[in-house]
């Protein structure tokens, strides 16, 4: 998870520096900064998902694919999102959203996709040009093949999409919840529905947060919602709280996370939000939850407080800790330890 | 003399505009105020009402337009000499690629600014018909926050543009000054957005309409 909102603090002469900021301080006060946005655009268009959550791995690219039950006519809603995580925060995503109509037996598969959210990798392009997460509505049709193998689905088709998917609810049977391993990896499964409700958050990761001066709420793709809100203009304060939130069936969230922010980009962040992963037999039962929690504050030390610098996470840990089991410290800034692949045994 | 043309002669004035007659104490009054016709040395000072039209082209391809109503004032010093036109405006559509929005439906509040500053030239068209036009820069603010769940959009393009304004002083006059009416229009090319980075290639920004006025003596 990346810090909600920066300030740009590149290094620049005191005058320049100045002028830029009396910019940014009009252009904050105006909702402004990056590019134009949509005229009429409304914040969340989010159509829930009830159904299947199938997840794959391409390197360090995650993907999640979310298959809701077919209507009357053959087709059911779908979300599909790939996140990149090179590094424990996570740099850029891509959420797809429409729907999917399987044809016959041959597993011939038609997606309409309808919206695509975009949550680019701007760390190293200054605030006032961030563009922060968008949605475009487009039409466009990707023809596929879907395997079904027990607990598998192949799909096959569009290189973007392409993989070979385990039922997320039997995959998360492979977690444990002893070790600070065991730890480590339950914070990259909850993570990636938290990364996946960032793509959906008009403005994320730029300065189009100040949109949010207004709270703002978004609903989870499966379940629950995501209230965001911004309070201050030279230095700020974001705070996302999660209701029951989860956009992966299984994976759910609560609680705040929260970044303040001075001019420079530079801050901290804080609040302690709960995870519940709830593994699945492969008889589909539900078996015994994991539930954690995710400090951002460094749990009672300051100093390993989630650091900012120019907007991005750079510096202490989230420290997560998994009821009655181990506990772990991870870096936002380092490659994931274990990965989600390895977490998972994903193909 | 109202307190709107004192703070445009202070204005104008710290511009580099010549002081107007009428600032001073001892200045003429009444009819014998007015300036003889065909002479354009005073101060001209007018209310104006009209549509505007401002389009843009963002690096991303898309094309904004917002039509709007507009309130304002135009002032100008001397035959030769600085002039100002500054607007209130009230969004009231928008447009993207072809889709037209009512702003009123999407926007909790519209408000705009337009304003073109330069230099402008004075001449008779007829004894009582005088004109006056001339280049200046512009800048077009559109700031329209949403309504629940609607995203904020603003936009402050800059520019080049010019101005020009036709009168017709029919005889009447108001606090000893002749009356005015008559029309303006007003075109600009815009360039730059300091608001928003490096999003906007160009754009166009166009306003008409009407003014009633007051001519000040030399």
């Amino acid at each position: 998870m990346r810090p909600a909102a920066g300030r740009d603090g590149a290094a620049s002469p005191s005058t320049s520096r100045r002028c830029r900021a009396g910019t940014a301080l009009l252009a904050l006060a105006l909702g402004a900064c990056g590019p134009y946005a949509e005229v009429a655009q409304k914040l969340d268009v989010t159509a829930r998902v009830a159904g299947d959550t199938w997840i794959a791995a391409a390197g360090t690219e995650v993907r999640v694919l979310l298959v809701g039950k077919p209507g009357d006519d053959g087709s059911a809603p779908f979300a599909f999102t790939a996140l990149q995580m090179p590094i424990s925060c996570g740099t850029s995503a891509v959420t797809l959203q429409g729907t999917w109509t399987e044809v016959g037996s041959g597993g011939e598969a038609t997606l309409r996709v309808e919206r695509e959210y975009t949550l680019p990798d701007e760390r190293s392009t200054s605030l006032l040009s961030r563009r922060g997460a968008w949605r475009a509505d487009v039409r466009r049709t990707i023809e596929a093949t879907v395997r079904r193998d027990g607990s598998r689905l192949v799909l096959a088709g569009d290189a973007a999409l392409d993989g070979t998917y385990l039922a997320f609810g039997g995959a998360l049977a492979r977690l444990g919840t002893t070790t600070s391993r065991d730890a480590a990896c339950a914070f990259q499964i909850a993570n990636l529905g938290i990364r996946s409700s960032e793509v959906r958050i008009i403005g994320f990761g730029g300065p189009g947060m100040t949109q949010y001066q207004r709270p703002a709420t978004y609903v989870g793709t499966v379940a629950g919602s995501l209230h965001v809100s911004l309070s201050g203009y030279t230095h700020n304060t974001t705070t996302i709280t999660y209701s029951t939130f989860e956009d992966m069936g299984g994976a759910r969230v609560d609680g705040p996370q929260i970044t303040d922010a001075d001019s420079g980009g530079d801050g901290h962040m804080s609040g302690v939000m709960t995870f519940v992963l709830q593994p699945l037999s492969p008889d589909g039962a539900a078996t015994s939850p994991i539930t954690g929690t995710i400090d951002f504050g460094g749990a009672g030390n300051p100093a390993d407080a989630v650091q900012i610098s120019n907007g991005a996470a750079t510096g202490g840990v989230y420290v997560v800790s998994i009821e009655g089991g181990g506990s772990a410290r991870v870096s936002p800034e380092t490659p994931p330890s274990p990965s989600v692949s390895e977490c998972l045994a994903l193909p | 003399m109202s307190g709107a043309p004192v703070a445009l002669a202070l204005t104008l004035a710290a511009l580099g505009g010549p002081a107007p007659a009428w600032a001073n104490a001892g200045a003429p009054s009444g009819l014998e105020a007015d300036e003889r016709r065909g002479e354009h040395h005073g101060s001209r000072h007018a209310l104006a009402l009209g549509p505007h039209a401002t389009t843009f082209f963002s690096e991303e391809g898309s094309q904004y337009t917002f039509f709007s109503g507009s309130v304002g004032y135009l002032g100008s010093l001397g035959a030769r000499g600085p002039f100002v036109h500054v607007f209130a405006l009230l969004p009231l559509q928008a447009r993207q690629d072809g889709s037209v929005y009512a702003t009123g439906d999407y926007y909790r509040r519209r408000a705009g600014a337009d304003l073109l500053l330069g230099w402008q030239w004075r001449w008779s068209v007829r004894p009582d018909l005088e004109a006056e036009a001339g280049p200046g820069l512009h800048a077009t603010l559109v700031y329209l926050p949403g309504k629940a769940g609607y995203r904020d959009f603003s936009a402050l393009p800059l520019g080049l543009g010019a101005g020009a304004v036709l009168r017709w002083r029919r005889g009447d006059h108001s606090f000893s000054q002749p009356i005015t009416v008559g029309a303006y229009c007003a075109a600009a090319f815009d360039l730059y957005d300091p608001l928003r980075a490096d999003d906007l290639a160009h754009g166009f920004t166009l306003s008409t309409g009407l003014l009633l006025g007051l001519g000040v003596s030399p």
